[in-house]
């Protein structure tokens, strides 16, 4: 079943074209990724189907029907971790869970919340003392309070160290393997790659490319990836930089290009590897995800 | 409504309990400035009642203008002193040694007579008496509110024996009027006032606002608790800080300096109830028309310092120049606070009350409700 259709959606800003005619479905109990750099047009997109923004055109549809403007019914069914949302700064985590349970009026208890976001000995801290990482956790858990159906997550690891982005990923798949349909945006591909069943990559507002991970790279003819660091001012043709003397070199012949490479002597720490979704993004797009 | 007692109590805790500034400006603040202005004017922190030193000079002496003050002398409110030449009375005015300067001209005999005569024609002729004071300082004003209401009276008795109201006295009523004029009576309702103008022009914009800013109402927007309800909520948390406020408030008035139960009547409360509702809906207007804090801080900070000072709060300004009174007669705070003087029995300046409040009150609720989408940033 499907319970998120968009059709042709668009979303312009004077001249800025920040979501151009994208149309997707998402499949109850799946991952949906949206993946793509800063300003691609993520977020106007997540915010449009939380009710949050006005669409100017297209059709969205939740749970099978047509939404301009959510009902509050629906709503209850629907759990959104916006970008940045800051809480109440003087009330504990658990009153802040607390007080969103009794907003939606139905859901988990606190105490099964704190578990699930691994927030239990935090549970008496006041918002205002917790860290970057709990504070995210916290709103992934007002998030699951009312036990929704879909659930929107825009962006919920960025700013965290890997450590905690591996366990807010735990509880992302935890919660897929729960039967939730799951939309989520994100600027890392490794997230995307990991977690979603579904990655729809997006930039300029457009769709450049949407499938399952694996399908995605194999659709891209993309065979080898070749990262190196070169020495002095060693130029390799054709090759992507990526920082002050490492390149990226993307390649379908690489028993052809590495002997010549290694001959030239001026380049050290050579790492052959395949083709991942930025690999994918740089490609199609001529830029990398992080520009 | 459930969900939106139980916000608002979320709120009050953020808001006010945990939050020290919160709690000092809406709750400790008004009693720190309320003890403060007390000691400081009119050195009556026991409570006591004021003294007026009154200065009377006689360019003719008049019998009947005596006999009028004659049982004022016997009260200890009064301290009524005469001189013989006008320039020392106005000296020992300027230096503060009396509150008002009484000038009764020789002509007051027999203008008086003619008045009673006129009066049982209906007919008004005026008396002449010149009454000098010093705008600037309190007790000078406050003496000559009450020469004025003594005079007004005497007028009034005039009227009254040889009108319809032959029973009235109209001594036991000056002597009252003049008895309620203590300042720590006088300054509690501008001390009310002053807290509900800083929930209205500070917390209520500036709860919003900064939750706006740090993109805590878009979460709520997303849930199924409405912007609507949100609103609600925050006026009524700030009306419960209100409510402890006065609590604290009038408890003190009533143990250290004897306020009288009139603050707990129904006309007293209704007002306050008004100047609530108004400032509440000023406060939203603000957030309404301006997205920034440092912009609502502007307009918040301009307007609250200009409606108290220009509001009859701590000083008589209704005599100031036609350049800045203007403003007096356009500021909703000079009604409500009128009222609620002329409530506890003081004198009104002001005869309609309702008028400019209600106006300023259908105002900020047209605005409010007209732009009530950028109140929470909805698109």
């Amino acid at each position: 079943m499907k319970i998120v259709e968009v059709k042709n959606l668009k979303k312009y800003y004077k001249d800025v074209k920040a979501v151009d005619g994208i149309s997707f479905d998402i499949e109850e109990g799946s991952i949906f990724a949206l993946l793509g750099p800063n300003g691609a047009g993520k977020t106007t997109t997540v915010e449009i189907l939380e009710g949050l923004r006005k669409r100017d055109s297209g059709e969205v549809k939740l749970f099978g029907k047509v939404v301009d403007d959510i009902p509050k019914e629906m709503k209850k069914r629907i759990g959104v971790q916006l970008q940045k949302s800051a809480f109440f700064s003087y009330l504990t985590v658990r009153e802040t869970l607390s007080l969103f349970r009794e907003l939606y009026g139905r859901g988990y208890k606190v105490r099964e919340i704190l578990e699930i976001v691994h927030l239990v000995d935090k549970e008496k801290s006041l918002v205002k003392n917790l860290s970057g990482g709990q504070l995210q956790r916290l709103a992934l858990g007002v998030a699951l309070i009312n036990d929704p159906d879909l659930i929107f997550l825009d962006e919920p690891t960025t700013g965290l160290d890997p450590q905690a982005r591996r366990m807010v990923w735990g509880i992302i798949k935890d919660l897929r393997d729960k039967g939730k349909t799951i939309f989520l945006t994100t600027h890392y591909m490794e997230e995307a790659e990991y977690l979603a069943d579904v990655v729809c990559i997006i930039d300029h507002g457009k769709i450049v490319e949407m499938g399952k991970p694996e399908e995605i790279i194999r659709r891209s003819g993309l065979k080898t990836v070749i990262e190196m660091e070169t020495i002095g001012d060693f130029v390799v043709e054709g090759a992507e930089k990526l920082d002050d003397n490492r390149y990226r070199l993307i390649v379908s012949d690489p028993e052809r290009i590495l002997p010549e490479i290694l001959k030239s002597g001026k380049v050290s720490n050579v790492m052959i590897r395949k083709p991942n979704l930025e690999d994918v993004f740089l490609k199609l797009t001529g830029h990398s995800l992080r520009d | 409504m459930k969900k939106i007692f139980k916000f608002s109590l979320y709120l009050f805790l953020n808001d006010y309990i945990r939050d020290f500034s919160g709690s000092f400006w809406i709750f400790f603040f008004p009693l720190i400035l309320y003890l403060i202005l007390t000691s400081i004017f009119g050195g009556v922190a026991k409570g006591e009642s004021v003294t007026f030193r009154i200065g009377i000079v006689y360019e003719k002496k008049s019998s009947v203008f005596e006999r009028m003050v004659s049982h004022l002398k016997e009260e200890k409110t009064f301290d009524i002193r005469e001189f013989k030449d006008m320039n020392e009375a106005l000296r020992r005015l300027k230096e503060s040694k009396l509150d008002t300067v009484i000038f009764v001209a020789k002509s007051f005999d027999s203008s008086f007579t003619r008045a009673i005569l006129l009066a049982r024609t209906k007919m008004k002729l005026t008396v002449p008496v010149d009454v000098y004071y010093v705008p600037e300082r309190t007790e000078s004003s406050m003496a000559k509110d009450v020469v004025e209401n003594i005079l007004k009276t005497m007028e009034i008795e005039v009227w009254k024996n040889f009108g319809d109201f032959r029973n009235m006295k109209v001594e036991s009523s000056v002597e009252e009027k003049a008895k309620k004029f203590n300042m720590a009576h006088y300054y509690l309702p501008a001390i009310a006032m002053m807290t509900i103008m800083s929930i209205g022009f500070f917390s209520i914009p500036y709860s919003i606002a900064e939750k706006r800013e740090r993109k805590s109402t878009r979460r709520l927007l997303v849930s199924p608790f409405g912007p609507g309800e949100f609103i609600l909520s925050v006026i009524l948390n700030n009306f419960l800080a209100l409510l402890i406020s006065f609590t604290l408030l009038f408890s003190m008035g009533a143990l250290l300096y004897k306020v009288p139960r009139v603050v707990l009547s129904f006309q007293f409360i209704l007002q306050l109830i008004l100047g609530m509702l108004i400032y509440s809906m000023i406060g939203l207007m603000i957030v309404s028309l301006a997205k920034r804090i440092s912009t609502i801080s502007i307009i918040s900070n301009s307007l609250f310092q200009a409606m108290m000072f220009l509001g009859n709060f701590y000083f008589n300004i209704l005599n100031v120049s036609w350049g800045i009174r203007w403003f007096v007669y356009i500021n909703p705070a000079t009604y409500i606070l009128d009222k609620l003087r002329g409530t506890m029995g003081y004198n009104s300046y002001l005869s309609n009350h309702t008028l400019v409040p209600l106006i300023w009150l259908a105002l900020s609720t047209t605005v409010v409700i007209s732009s009530f989408k950028r109140v929470m940033e909805v698109e």
